[in-house]
């Protein structure tokens, strides 16, 4: 029988993610493409990890590896005793992904039962007090019986938020989680991140807005070109990249040119 | 198996919301069936007025049959392959897949609640239409359900496998169209008594619910068993298909586009 809370490695919100040289070649139209060359990271719990980088660097694919919609060419996940890039049901269980775009959800039903079925597809009984705990966490209340297709683009991704966060889960891949949300909403959903941090869970996001990363990321791995490279700290991108301005943006820039 | 039930409320309920909130396209959709059947009905009568009324009622309760173990073998197969082909165009289907439950048991529960939802209007049709063409032929209600389920099982088990192919080649409605054709060819072999073609999916169990029900024959309690077995043994096998093919979408990294 399914367990909600002890998934296949995951344990508890104490677990570390150990990746070991994962990497994903694709084969596009007879030519072989490596969208992820290989790479070693350590995932600590109670941090939130930055995957950082341009488009078609690798981080989607990278995501979509550790939740397992993508299995990798090479390499390993391993957490705690389990391998998770060979076993067969892998993080699934406890580990909720918020895919680009406000694509993870059905249109045609309301944000409760969006949020109440989320619950459910993952065997979790009290799937309803979790669907009015997140409505009210963030601030959707008002929308609990309007069909998601009437919601705006920033609540719809509120309503993928929040079925996610509905999950509890202890690995938690967010891609692009502030994209189209406006500065309030993005702030909302900031501070739940750090809260889920808190609680000692694994946290990765991938994102494009300065702001965000300055506020919330604390590991931050750069992806270029399907190389990754960990880069430990917005701090050291500053002092390494910065002109002195005080913003991450200039920096960040500037070591996307290096 | 608590997870699969916990699933199967939340397919059920969001099924029964979207039949109640969407309910003119369910009315539509019971008034063409009703429509059909009745056309078809009044047609024989109108052009067959010599027809004795015996014959004309068994013609009519042949058809009758004939169309409800078309349209259980219609909501098998359509209901796992539309559901798949429209969760991959909308988006959803990752997060199908990453359900610990299984995406085919997912779909699967999802074929069930739809069978479920719309069966009631497969046999409330039935009378309706005895009652406009004022042509009254009995029906064993029990015996219909008991034989329709391994014909249903059946249906699954083709419906994982074009499920399979829509996974890889996405876009199969054509195809799919086409199997149709297949499927009436199934309906009509003589699979029945045992023969070669006895092993064939939807055959055997076609063949045996109009036997029961039109030619009233009393089916041996081995052929029961047969029939039960070598539907689960297809489902089983449409099962493995359907993960092979999520396994190799995955490996393509092709499992959400469309």
């Amino acid at each position: 029988m399914l367990n909600a809370r002890t998934p296949c490695g995951v344990t508890s919100g104490k677990d570390m993610i150990r990746i070991r040289n994962l990497s994903k070649t694709y084969s596009v139209s007879g030519k072989t493409v490596q969208a992820v060359k290989p790479f070693s990271l350590d995932l600590f719990p109670g941090k939130v990890h930055c995957f950082l980088g341009p488009n078609g660097a690798g981080k989607t694919t990278t995501v979509k590896m550790l939740c397992g919609l993508v299995t990798p060419s090479t390499g390993d996940i391993i957490v705690n005793r389990g391998n998770l890039s060979t076993s067969d049901d892998r993080l699934t269980f406890s580990t909720g992904v918020v895919l680009e775009g406000a694509r993870n959800i059905y249109w045609r039903l309301t944000a409760f039962e969006n949020i109440d079925y989320y619950c459910r597809l993952h065997g979790l009984r009290d799937s309803r007090n979790r669907a009015m705990q997140c409505l009210d966490q963030l601030g959707l209340q008002e929308y609990t019986n309007t069909e998601c297709r009437f919601l705006s683009r920033g609540n719809q991704q509120k309503v993928c938020l929040a079925c996610v966060l509905a999950l509890d889960a202890d690995f938690l891949l967010l891609d692009e989680p502030t994209l189209g949300l406006d500065i309030e909403t993005a702030h909302k959903v900031m501070d739940i991140i750090l809260g889920y941090k808190r609680n000692g869970r694994i946290i990765i996001v991938t994102t494009h807005d300065a702001e965000f990363i300055e506020t919330v990321a604390e590991n931050i791995i750069l992806f270029r070109g399907g190389k990754v490279e960990p880069m430990s700290s917005v701090a050291e991108i500053m002092t390494k990249y910065g002109n002195g301005d005080g913003r991450f943006s200039t920096a960040y820039l500037r070591l996307l040119k290096n | 198996m608590s997870a699969c039930l916990i699933l199967f409320r939340g397919e059920l309920n969001c099924g029964y919301a979207l039949m109640r909130r969407y309910w003119l396209d369910t009315v539509a959709g019971m008034i063409n069936l009703l429509l059909f059947l009745v056309f078809i009905q009044l047609g024989i009568y109108s052009f067959q007025p010599e027809m004795s009324n015996k014959l004309l009622v068994i013609s009519l309760e042949k058809l009758t049959i004939g169309f409800f173990v078309f349209s259980i073998i219609g909501a098998g197969i359509s209901s796992i392959t539309s559901n798949v082909s429209e969760s991959a165009m909308t988006g959803v289907l990752e997060q199908l897949i990453l359900s610990p439950i299984g995406s085919g048991w997912v779909f699967f529960c999802r074929a069930l609640v739809h069978l479920i939802l719309s069966s009631g209007i497969y046999l409330a049709t039935i009378p309706i239409c005895m009652t406009i063409c004022r042509h009254w032929f009995r029906v064993d209600f029990c015996k219909l359900l008991f034989f329709s389920i391994p014909l249903w099982i059946a249906s699954c088990a083709v419906g994982f496998a074009l499920g399979a192919l829509t996974l890889i080649y996405k876009k199969t409605q054509s195809f799919t169209n086409l199997i149709q054709f297949l499927i009436l060819g199934l309906m009509v072999l003589p699979s029945y008594p045992f023969n070669a073609l006895s092993w064939l999916p939807i055959s055997p169990q076609a063949a045996v619910l109009n036997k029961v029900l039109v030619e009233k024959q009393v089916i041996s309690w081995n052929w029961v068993l047969f029939l039960y077995l070598q539907s689960a043994f297809y489902l089983a096998t449409g099962l493995a298909v359907f993960k092979e093919a999520e396994n190799y979408a995955k490996q393509k990294g092709i499992l959400g586009q469309y």
